[in-house]
C-alpha cells in the first residue's frame, strides 16, 4: 500500500471508525488515538493488499482492528467498562447489530435518515428533553431543575426516549425487531 | 432454572440505545468525527524518513587459538567495547538531522544545525522537523533558534513571531523556550507567539509570550511557578496589572481604628464600578464579581466577550483570575460540564 492509498483510505473510512468506536464505548480522545493506531497498523500490513479490497471488506478489517485496539487499550489501563465476559459478548453483538441494522444499505445513511424522521415525529414534551441534552448540552442536574424531575428520573427518561427512537427506526426501515426490545 | 450469564437480549437493546445515543450526538450536538488525515499522514512520513537500522555480521567460526586461557576473556572485553562504540556511532548516524522546508533564511548563512537562527520574512512560512518527531510550523515574520540538545530532547528558542509545534507521543521530549517562559511537552500540539502587546497603553508596549494548547497538555514553566495547560487553554505572560479603575468609587475618609493585623497580600478590589480586566473593559456589575475561594480572593468573569484580550477566553465559560498583589497570577477555566 502506498501512502497515497492510505490517505484515500483514511478519508473514506475515518468517520465510520470514529462512530463505531464511540458506539463501542470509547471516549473522544481514546477514539482519536485508536483511529490513528488502526490506520498506522493498516499501513504496516502492506502484504494484506488492503487497498485492493472492496470498500465493505476493508471497512470490516478496519473495524476489527479498531475493536482489538480498543480492547487492548482497556486491558492496558485495567479499565474495562464492564466485566470481561460480558464485554466479549457485547463486542460480538455490536458487530452483528452494526452490519445487520446500521450498515444494512452499505453506508448507514438510511438509518440516519430514519432517525431524523423519527425525531421530527416526536411530540413536544418528548422532543424537549432531547434538545436540552443533545443540542444545548445541559447536564442531567440542569435538566432535572428545568423539567422539575429528579436526576435519576432524567436518566431513565433519556433511556426510554432513546429506546423509543430505536424502535421507531427499526419499524421505519422494516428491520427484524431486536429480541427483548418492546414493539 | 435460569442461566446466570447475562442475556444477549439485554445487550442488543442496550447496544441499539448506544448507537442511537451516538447518532443523536452527531446529529444534534457537536460530536462530529474529527479529520485525522493530516495527523496520521504526518506520522507515516516521519516514520518513513527514519533510516533503517544496520545489522552486524555474525562472527566467524572458532579456531584452535580459542583454547588459550586468556583469549575468551579478552575477546569478550573487545566485543563489549566494540558493541559500545558501535551503538554510540549507529545511534548518532540514525538520529535524524534537523530538516527545514518552506521559504526561510538562516541568519549568517549555512546549514540548519543547533545554534542556527531560522527566519521567515513577511508572507513566508517554514517547517522545522527536529529528531523526526517534533514539527514546528513557523508563521511569517518569525525568528526561531534551533537549540538542539541531546537526542530525543529537542528544543527551540522563539525570539519573535509565532510557531505551532506538534510533537509525536512517546517519541521524546520537546520544549519551546521564549524570554518569558518554557513550554515543555511530550506529545501534543500547541502554538507559541512572541509579540509586542497591542493592548498596552501608548509608550508602554512590552513584548509578551502567548501560548495556546490545541491538543494534549503542556507544562508551562514561568519564573516562579509551573502551570499545566490543557487543550483549549491559553495564557499570556507577562500580563499587566489586572484591574485598573476607570471610575473608582469615591474614597471614604478612613475611620480611626485600632491597630489591625498584617493585611493580606491581596489588596481588596472594589465590588462596584467599571474596571479593566487584563486591558479589556468589563461593563456592569454582572460582568464580574469578587469572591473568596479557599482563602484567596479571585475575580470571577461571567461574561464571554474577551476574545480579543491577551488571554484567549473561550465563549460560554467561566474563568477564575487569580490575583496576588493586584498582579495577574493565572487564569483558570472553572470546571463544569464539558462543551459539547
Amino acid at each position: 500500500m502506498t501512502s497515497e492509498d492510505l490517505e484515500e483510505m483514511i478519508r473514506t473510512h475515518q468517520a465510520e471508525i470514529y462512530r463505531y468506536l464511540r458506539y463501542l464505548g470509547a471516549d473522544r480522545t481514546t477514539a482519536e488515538d485508536i483511529i490513528q493506531e488502526t490506520f498506522l497498523a493498516a499501513f504496516k500490513s502492506r502484504e494484506t493488499a488492503l487497498a485492493e479490497f472492496e470498500a465493505s471488506r476493508r471497512a470490516a478489517w478496519l473495524r476489527g482492528t479498531a475493536r482489538n485496539q480498543l480492547l487492548a487499550h482497556w486491558r492496558r489501563r485495567k479499565q474495562y467498562p464492564t466485566d470481561p465476559a460480558t464485554l466479549v459478548q457485547r463486542m460480538d453483538n455490536s458487530e452483528v447489530l452494526w452490519t445487520s441494522h446500521f450498515l444494512r444499505e452499505g453506508d448507514g445513511f438510511d438509518y440516519v435518515d430514519a432517525l431524523r424522521e423519527c425525531l421530527d415525529k416526536l411530540p413536544d414534551h418528548q422532543r424537549k428533553p432531547i434538545e436540552l441534552f443533545y443540542t444545548q448540552g445541559k447536564s442531567r442536574l440542569e435538566m432535572a431543575g428545568l423539567l422539575q424531575m429528579s436526576e435519576d428520573g432524567i436518566k431513565s427518561l433519556m433511556r426510554r426516549l432513546r429506546r423509543a427512537l430505536g424502535i421507531c427506526v427499526t419499524k421505519r426501515l422494516k428491520l427484524a425487531p431486536l429480541p427483548g426490545v418492546g414493539a | 432454572m435460569k442461566d446466570s450469564k447475562p442475556e444477549p437480549i439485554f445487550l442488543d437493546a442496550e447496544l441499539q440505545e448506544t448507537l442511537i445515543d451516538q447518532l443523536l450526538r452527531e446529529e444534534l450536538g457537536s460530536d462530529l468525527p474529527p479529520d485525522m488525515t493530516d495527523r496520521i499522514m504526518w506520522q507515516v512520513r516521519a516514520q518513513e524518513a527514519k533510516p533503517p537500522v544496520r545489522r552486524r555480521k555474525r562472527i566467524g567460526p572458532v579456531r584452535t587459538v580459542w583454547r588459550i586461557w586468556w583469549v575468551q576473556p579478552a575477546l569478550a572485553a573487545m566485543i563489549a567495547v566494540a558493541v559500545g562504540v558501535w551503538i554510540k556511532t549507529a545511534t548518532k548516524e540514525s538520529y535524524p538531522a534537523a530538516q527545514v522546508t518552506g521559504a526561510y533564511t538562516v541568519e549568517g548563512g549555512g546549514a540548519v544545525r543547533p545554534g542556527a537562527v531560522v527566519i521567515t520574512a513577511p508572507a513566508q512560512e517554514a517547517r522545522v522537523i527536529l529528531g523526526g518527531y517534533a514539527q514546528v510550523n513557523m508563521a511569517p515574520e518569525t525568528r526561531l533558534k534551533v537549540v538542539g540538545g541531546a537526542h530525543f530532547k529537542e528544543s527551540v528558542f522563539l525570539e519573535a513571531g509565532e510557531a505551532t509545534a506538534q510533537v509525536q507521543k512517546k517519541q521524546g521530549d520537546f520544549a519551546v523556550v521564549t524570554e518569558h517562559l518554557k513550554a515543555s511537552v511530550t506529545g501534543t500540539k500547541f502554538t507559541v507567539r512572541v509579540a509586542m502587546d497591542t493592548h498596552a497603553p501608548p509608550g508602554k508596549a512590552i513584548k509578551r509570550t502567548t501560548i495556546r494548547v490545541l491538543e494534549g497538555s503542556v507544562d508551562v514553566f514561568l519564573p516562579n511557578s509551573t502551570l499545566p495547560l490543557h487543550a483549549g487553554e491559553s495564557l499570556t505572560y507577562p500580563l499587566p496589572p489586572v484591574v485598573e479603575i476607570a471610575t473608582a468609587p469615591p474614597v471614604e475618609p478612613a475611620p480611626v481604628l485600632p491597630p489591625t493585623p498584617k493585611p493580606p497580600a491581596i489588596e481588596p478590589l472594589p465590588d462596584k464600578g467599571e474596571a479593566h480586566v487584563i486591558g479589556m473593559p468589563v461593563e456592569g456589575p454582572d460582568g464580574w464579581s469578587l469572591v473568596e475561594r479557599s482563602g484567596r480572593k479571585t475575580l470571577v468573569l461571567s461574561r464571554t466577550d474577551y476574545a480579543t484580550s491577551p488571554v484567549k477566553f473561550q465563549a460560554n465559560s467561566e474563568y477564575v483570575i487569580v490575583l496576588r498583589d493586584r498582579k495577574f497570577v493565572r487564569a483558570m477555566r472553572v470546571e463544569g460540564e464539558p462543551p459539547r
